[in-house]
């Protein structure tokens, strides 16, 4: 098992360096001077002097990588402009926020997502699971800001009872009263996630499985043991079923990141997202530039972690 | 000469998949809004309603009325008549994006699977990493740095999305490789390219169509986002720069509820027709 | 050696199954008997298709849910299998009856151990303590000669001769008094498959269960069974002990069977086989199912054959079964 560990250890090492060489790629593709589009339009001529120093932009190409990805591995991108501190620290404070907001999110996509997509397998066909799928089309189909939007419109304008933008309404609140505060801010923000970019794929991904599963012989035979259908769903046919579930689980993660930074950016919610929407507004391109190294390296992380969760549920993966 | 061991049951493929759409209600009501969608864009330039870029001191931010169906936004153009003309926007970057995407994807897929080896393992590794990073995120770093032209958004959100439509072409190339029919043709003489356009790809490449389909949908929530943002081209009408208006003052919900409608059917209908085209043909397949 | 009626441990009677699909109805089974006793093993053979399967899924009634019992008996002991609910049915799994698929590689679940495989057939039906379960699933291995070691194995980590062993080991420990052997040797090489056949003998020796035989290797069935029904078309043409079907077969369908059969003694000769496919059991023919495929057949073969008796517990669906002088079936080479 440590094998598997370290071998997928390995393999995700030139994932990270290929994001890495692509930032470079880009930042180096852009057209005019480098330093002045990338100090942005707002910037100074320090500033501009600082950007071309740091990133190398008066070297030759080849001594531009080195230093860049001398750069990248000591976390060093420069100074946000507009923060006047380093683009790393600006983008890690706002982490947190947007944890409080993701993983809330996950949980309720998969506690609603899940047992739908079980009981539109089962009951397959009749009308209700044609309308628990249509639904899912349906939800995956909206923009999630238009969603994000809707609700806000209805909620915390037209009706009032839900906080609109923020994470924190009342600046002294402490203890419970804090934390009720943080929930409130958190419901429209969490249901929008969740309701677009969560409860669709895994509704439809465990019907799938389940629907898949449901045509193996394994099945028949469990059935030709005297099982009852309960029993036979639950051995048999559900624990294989959540084999696939588990693989998508990381690329999904790829989604909810970006559904986090619409959802953020709709809700003001202090976090990565919102923060990179304001750094487009002031093209604040060393933060952008980090945002999008992170998020990519830990969706290359999360991957790698479900990856080593499959394996010790496939036994037929496991004893490779 | 060419074709004699060349096993196209393309246009039967096809004959069939066309024939049973017909039962299947999901792929009929995309195929119904797809449709309509197409016609108001062919149709709108020859119909006359207000001009999109009209801009009106007087109706800013103004709720729909008689004069405007759909309300106008904040420099007083009409909302309507640019909820119709984005259909054009969308509908053209949309098929651009999911062209490039399936053009790039299917030639490196092909590649990888036919060739094996090295260069297989490199583009594995590049598929699998663009299927998993986050693409907005890296298309909101491109076009704030490169400019937001629609025709450059829309090649760029193709070379984003490759990827899975490369792993599918990959996969039926792999499968194809091995049949009767391919080596027949190989033993004829046929050369690589050949064998990989003229015999495996006509053959295998109806689960990437499919795929393609959902791009297209893919690719329009992403242009979507991309104006949201503010990172869309503002010589066009774009459904996604209405609601970024809406975002704005938030009162005027019919600057998020008509954009954002039109938005949601066309996606939906394009993830209806894939996914119909996708069970049509996954039986026959095997 | 005559069955009488009441003797029997399976008496199916006039069973009709049909499945339905988008594009109509099929008529898998039409009007099939079938009578097994207490120590019989009796083979059921026939093309592709014919029905065997669907003939063994309909007795456990584990049937997909587009197909339906349409009419008939199935008699288990005296009592109509199609009369119980579906708990008391549940009781008779695997019990009473059991089945060993082809393929095991899919019958069994990959995310299980052997031994949890072999517990969870166990323990469906008998309370039993820890140490008795496992007393039973040791013995069980050994007699299908599986070693101990292998309880710890998943199925992937298994031959496909071990993995089919594991399934007659599963179908064997509940003690049944029937099991149902459904292609349970196909797609082994013939070394694997004698084997498996000799080790099957020996378990109904120490066990004492009856069997059905199902396969489409006709001499497979000539070899292990004490009697055999030829299906064809969804019905059972004949009936008849081994030996007198081999000597004396009484339809024209046997006779084909039987001449497309390459021996190893007799002088080399072109490969036999019956031209024409099966019957469309979307829109079966009226009259005999045979009709198209035969080259003795009549203007009385429009008609459907009774079931006629040919001798003690012998029948056939032939109008001329009982003519003692049966003319050669013109068969044409491979």
């Amino acid at each position: 098992m440590p094998t598997y560990v370290t071998r997928r250890l390995i393999q995700s090492v030139p994932s990270v360096i290929l994001v890495i060489l692509l930032t470079f790629v880009i930042i180096n593709l852009v057209p005019g001077d480098p330093s002045a589009t990338l100090a942005g339009e707002f910037a100074t001529p320090e500033y501009v002097a600082e950007i071309r120093k740091l990133y190398g932009f008066d070297r030759p190409v080849h001594e531009r990588l080195l230093i860049y990805i001398g750069n990248m591995l000591t976390g060093n991108l420069g100074r946000s402009f507009f923060y006047k501190v380093p683009a790393t620290q600006v983008v890690i404070e706002r982490i947190p926020a947007t944890i409080l907001l993701v993983f809330p999110s996950i949980v309720l996509s998969m506690v609603v997502g899940l047992p739908l997509g079980i009981f539109a397998a089962r009951k397959y066909p009749s009308r209700t699971t044609a309308a628990i799928l249509f639904q899912a089309y349906v939800l995956f189909s909206i923009p999630i800001f238009v969603f994000g939007l809707l609700l806000m419109m209805v909620f915390a304008v037209y009706f009032r009872i839900l906080p609109s933008s923020g994470m924190i309404g009342q600046f002294y609140a402490t203890g419970l009263e804090r934390a009720v505060d943080v929930l409130r801010h958190l419901v429209l923000p969490m249901l929008t996630l969740a309701l677009i970019s969560g409860v669709p794929p895994f509704v439809r991904l465990t019907y799938s499985a389940i629907t898949e599963v449901s045509k193996e012989d394994f099945i028949t035979t469990a059935r030709a043991i005297g099982l009852d259908e309960d029993a036979v769903f639950r051995r048999h046919a559900f624990r294989n079923a959540m084999l696939p579930v588990v693989t998508i689980a990381g690329i999904w993660m790829s989604s909810a990141i970006t559904g986090a930074v619409f959802t953020e950016t709709v809700f003001s919610w202090p976090g990565i997202g919102s923060l990179l929407f304001d750094s487009i507004l002031l093209r604040d391109y060393t933060v952008i530039m980090f945002i999008f190294v992170l998020t990519a390296i830990s969706v290359i992380v999360v991957s790698l972690i479900t990856d080593i969760i499959y394996e010790r549920l496939d036994p037929r993966i496991r004893l490779r | 000469m060419q074709h004699i061991v060349s096993s196209s049951n393309t246009s039967t493929l096809i004959r069939v998949g066309m024939r049973d759409l017909r039962r299947d209600k999901w792929g009929l009501l995309g195929l119904c809004i797809l449709l309509s969608f197409v016609v108001i864009a062919l149709l709108v330039p020859y119909v006359s309603v207000d001009d999109p870029w009209e801009q009106s001191t007087t109706d800013i931010i103004a709720p729909p009325s008689w004069n405007h169906p759909f309300g106008a936004d904040i420099y007083g153009r009409d909302v309507f008549s640019r909820v119709l003309w984005g259909t054009r926007v969308s509908l053209g970057l949309g098929v651009l994006a999911a062209l490039t995407s399936f053009l790039v994807g299917t030639v490196l897929g092909s590649f990888g699977g036919y060739y094996g080896g090295f260069l297989d393992d490199v583009i594995t590794r590049f598929i699998d990493l663009f299927i998993i990073i986050p693409r907005v995120i890296l298309l909101i770093l491109v076009a704030a740095l490169m400019g937001t032209e629609v025709w450059y958004m829309a090649l760029f959100i193709g070379l984003t999305m490759w990827a899975s439509t490369a792993r599918i072409a990959r996969a039926q190339v792999i499968t194809f490789k091995e049949r009767g029919f391919v080596k027949a043709a190989a033993l004829l003489g046929a050369g690589d390219i050949r064998l990989l356009f003229l015999h495996i790809l006509p053959n295998g490449i109806f689960p990437a169509i499919s795929n393609t389909m959902l791009q297209v949908g893919d690719a329009i929530l992403i242009e979507a986002g991309l104006s949201f943002f503010g990172l869309g081209d503002t010589n066009v009408a774009s459904w996604g720069q209405i609601i970024n208006m809406g975002m704005l003052s938030i009162s005027s919900w019919w600057l998020v509820v008509f954009p954002g409608a039109a938005v949601a059917l066309t996606v939906l209908a394009f993830n209806l027709l894939g996914d119909s085209l996708e069970r049509r043909l996954k039986p026959r397949l095997r | 050696m005559a069955l009488r009626r009441q003797d029997l441990l399976l008496d199916i009677a006039d069973l009709c199954v049909v499945y339905k699909e988008n594009r109509g109805v099929l008529q898998a089974i039409d009007r099939a008997s079938l009578a097994v006793g207490h120590d019989e093993v009796v083979g059921i053979t026939g093309e592709s298709g014919c029905g065997k399967s669907t003939l063994a899924a309909s007795i456990l009634r584990i049937l997909p849910q587009n197909a339906e019992v349409t009419s008939g008996r199935i008699l288990f002991r005296g009592i109509d299998l199609r009369s119980l609910s579906e708990a008391e049915m549940r009781k008779i799994r695997w019990k009473q009856i059991s089945i060993i698929f082809q393929n095991a590689m899919n019958a069994l679940d990959p995310v299980y151990k052997i031994k949890d495989l072999l517990k969870e057939a166990l323990c469906v039906h008998e309370g039993m303590p820890d140490h008795e379960i496992e007393g039973r699933i040791k013995e069980v291995l050994n007699m299908v000669r599986i070693s101990q070691s292998r309880m710890d194995s998943y199925p992937h980590e298994l031959s496909g001769g071990m993995r089919q062993r594991v399934m007659i080991a599963m179908a064997s420990i509940c003690r049944p008094q029937l099991v149902i052997a459904d292609e349970f040797t196909t797609g082994l090489d013939v070394v694997v498959q004698d084997q498996i056949l000799a080790d099957m003998q020996d378990l109904r020796q120490k066990l004492g269960f009856a069997m059905i035989l199902i396969t489409h290797d006709l001499s497979v069935i000539l070899e292990t069974c004490d009697r055999v029904a030829v299906m064809y078309g969804g019905s059972i043409l004949e009936t008849a002990d081994s030996e007198s079907i081999l000597q004396d077969p009484r339809h024209p369908y046997t006779r084909a069977l039987l001449e497309c059969m390459p021996t190893i003694r007799d002088a080399k000769k072109k490969l036999k086989s019956l031209s024409g496919s099966p019957p469309d059991m979307l829109n079966p023919p009226k009259g005999c199912r045979f009709l198209a495929r035969c080259t003795v057949a009549t203007q009385l073969c429009q008609s459907d054959p009774p079931n006629l008796e040919v001798g003690h517990n012998r029948y056939s669906r032939c109008h001329y079964a009982l003519e003692q002088k049966q003319e050669k079936m013109r068969i044409g080479p491979g």
